[in-house]
């Protein structure tokens, strides 16, 4: 039986797509199986999206151009993402499984991302490579308490504190998520290190039905909190969730 | 300088294949982009010398089949002579069920994620002071995949022209890379006419080794081993090399700030062809600065560090300085920069450099580099 992960597409643009598992407790379902309908409702086995991610600090902006596809046998996840803007138009990252790829149009060579690479913000964004390369089940990762229920824009919320479990090393400590009860949609998250400091938050300021009966933020504000008056804001402009990618796309092979 | 009259065959024969895509099921509308640079700098060497150049590239994306690829990128430089307009890449690339060949002038990389690649098929920098320098190579490439990322390349390589050339003025190389989870292994094998400065020279390189790249903790490493032979001279060396690179914060809480280092050792155990490996640096490139070290004066290396440390000051600037020396003559580059996204593709480079030369004379100069992309 394939297991339904919890998707993001590395450099956090997953994450923004909201592909994130939650578990929201509340009512008679357990933090699993509500964390199981928010799989079922963010996985992707095979899609193709186009986005924009706006850097802001303080005043300027810059934009970067993308267009991304994601692949997921619901045990590993592969994504390749292409830059269309002029200043980084046909740098590639490509992701397999927890490997990270960058792809150079100039040298039009492959280079393997360093480890410690992962916690930087990717081409200056607020999102980290390692937000993106994690992408194993948030229920693997963490044990979920549900601390209450809130409104956000009017629409009603599960509040759900994740916290790491003793074993794992996952690249937030704990986390904390404010879940559409309706639409199992993550509307609101924050990310904590270890001694209980604020890393990032991130809000969905926008929700579509992209397909019939399933909702995805198509427009979310991240910030690192360490980095003083930053943000970036992604937001998806098309979204195919049925796309089939061709044979090899995403593979170290065609890219070089 | 005009287009060469091999350049225009080839620029002939591309639009000829480009008609015939545009007019094929899959064709697409052909886009262009590119970039402007203009660059104003002075320089300090027993007199002041001031510099103004201008260049430009322009890419033509073409339109793609699910066999062939072209790939034009034109490009044209300003400066103190006369204009010069030239082909930077252009080629077209065959796609087989397990790989492709690609013939003409392209970018030939085998990256390890090394700032001095000495087991490169050409020798290019990468990543130095936030710059790089991809050699470029008329040649015939085949790929093939080995699956699971594996992958054989084998380039032949021939000098600018049509015109006949004995065998030992060829280049060949080979290179198999075996992406394994969490290394980069590979195996290379090339031997080219030596480039002497203003063309290649009489004698050929020899080069064969091995390189890798990793993670050890938290430190990414990588390095490389290989073997030099002047084939002529009958000059031999043997070059090893180790790396790191390295990130972490800096600053008060919450204002923190990403400082990336990356630093370098290579050395030639035998003393003997350190110079060749500076000489070879962005070799074939007609476009490099005018103080590029291939017009240098040779330098007798046995040695080289390179670093480059850089900081990101906010998400549209980082500052940074880059290291190399050597420690037989003591040659030193100090290169500090700054660069920043001025916002609508308009990017600005300010770099210093401050030299010494193996006989301890120093110089030094700045430049300021105004980049437009579109």
């Amino acid at each position: 039986m394939i297991k339904k992960l919890r998707i993001s597409v590395f450099a956090g643009i997953m994450i923004l797509l909201g592909l994130i598992s939650v578990a929201a407790l509340g009512g008679e379902l357990t933090g699993d199986e509500i964390m199981q309908r928010v799989d079922e409702n963010q996985f992707i086995s095979s899609g193709r999206m186009e986005a924009e991610m706006i850097i802001i600090d303080r005043g300027r902006e810059n934009v970067k151009e993308m267009e991304m596809f994601v692949e997921s046998d619901g045990e590993v996840t592969n994504g390749l993402v292409e830059f269309t803007n002029p200043r980084d138009r046909g740098t590639k990252y490509l992701l397999l499984d927890d490997e990270l790829w960058m792809y150079f149009p100039e040298a039009e060579d492959l280079v393997r991302i360093s480890g410690h690479m992962l916690r930087e913000g990717m081409m200056g964004s607020d999102f980290s490579y390692q937000d993106a390369l994690e992408s194993e089940q948030l229920t693997d990762l963490y044990q979920f308490t549900l601390e209450g229920q809130e409104e956000i824009n009017g629409r009603p919320v599960y509040v759900i504190k994740a916290t790491a479990r003793e074993d794992r090393e996952p690249a937030y400590h704990s986390r904390r998520f404010w879940v559409d009860q309706e639409r199992f949609v993550i509307l609101k998250e924050e990310m904590y290190a270890r001694d209980g400091r604020l890393l990032k938050e991130m809000v969905a300021e926008k929700v579509e039905e992209v397909e019939e009966g399933r909702w995805m933020p198509t427009e979310m504000v991240m910030e690192d909190k360490l980095r003083e008056g930053s943000q970036t804001i992604y937001r998806i402009k098309e979204i195919d969730l049925d796309y089939e990618i061709p044979e090899g796309k995403i593979s170290l092979d065609t890219l070089q | 300088m005009l287009f060469k009259p091999v350049q225009k065959v080839c620029l002939v024969l591309l639009v000829a294949i480009i008609v015939l895509l545009t007019g094929s099921e899959n064709s697409r509308a052909i886009q262009v982009g590119g970039k402007v640079e203009l660059e104003s700098g002075l320089f300090y060497q027993d007199d002041v010398r001031a510099n103004f150049a201008g260049q430009g590239e322009l890419e033509f994306y073409l339109p793609e089949t699910r066999k062939l690829d072209t790939r034009l990128v034109l490009r044209a430089r300003l400066g103190e002579g006369s204009p010069e307009v030239g082909i930077k890449y252009l080629y077209l690339r065959y796609h087989l069920e397990n790989g492709h060949f690609t013939l003409g002038r392209q970018p030939v990389s085998w990256s390890y994620g090394a700032i001095m690649n000495p087991l490169g098929f050409g020798f290019g920098i990468e990543g130095l002071a936030g710059e790089s320098v991809t050699p470029e190579v008329n040649a015939l490439r085949y790929f093939h995949s080995l699956g699971n990322g594996s992958s054989l390349q084998l380039v032949l390589g021939f000098p600018e022209g049509l015109t006949a050339q004995p065998l030992d003025r060829l280049a060949i190389g080979a290179r198999v890379r075996a992406p394994l989870p969490g290394h980069d292994f590979g195996l290379v094998l090339t031997d080219r006419p030596l480039w002497t400065g203003s063309g290649p020279g009489e004698d050929n390189l020899f080069r064969a080794g091995f390189s890798y790249s990793g993670d050890l903790g938290p430190v990414g490493v990588y390095g490389a081993f290989g073997y030099y032979r002047l084939r002529s001279a009958e000059i031999d060396d043997l070059v090893g090399q180790v790396g790191v690179d390295y990130s972490w914060k800096v600053g008060p809480e919450y204002e923190e700030k990403d400082v990336y280092l990356q630093a370098e050792y290579l050395r030639f155990f035998k003393e003997e062809l350190g110079p060749v490996l500076l000489m070879q640096v962005g070799e074939g490139n007609g476009f490099m600065p005018e103080a590029n070290v291939q017009q240098a004066e040779p330098v007798d290396i046995q040695d080289m560090l390179v670093g480059n440390l850089s900081m990101e000051i906010d998400p549209f600037s980082q500052a940074g300085l880059a290291l190399i020396t050597e420690t037989r003559e003591w040659l030193l580059a100090l290169i500090p920069y700054y660069q920043t996204d001025l916002g609508g593709g308009v990017e600005l480079r300010l770099e210093g450099s401050f030299l010494r030369d193996p006989a301890g004379e120093l110089s030094g100069g700045g430049r300021a580099v105004l980049n437009y992309y579109f």
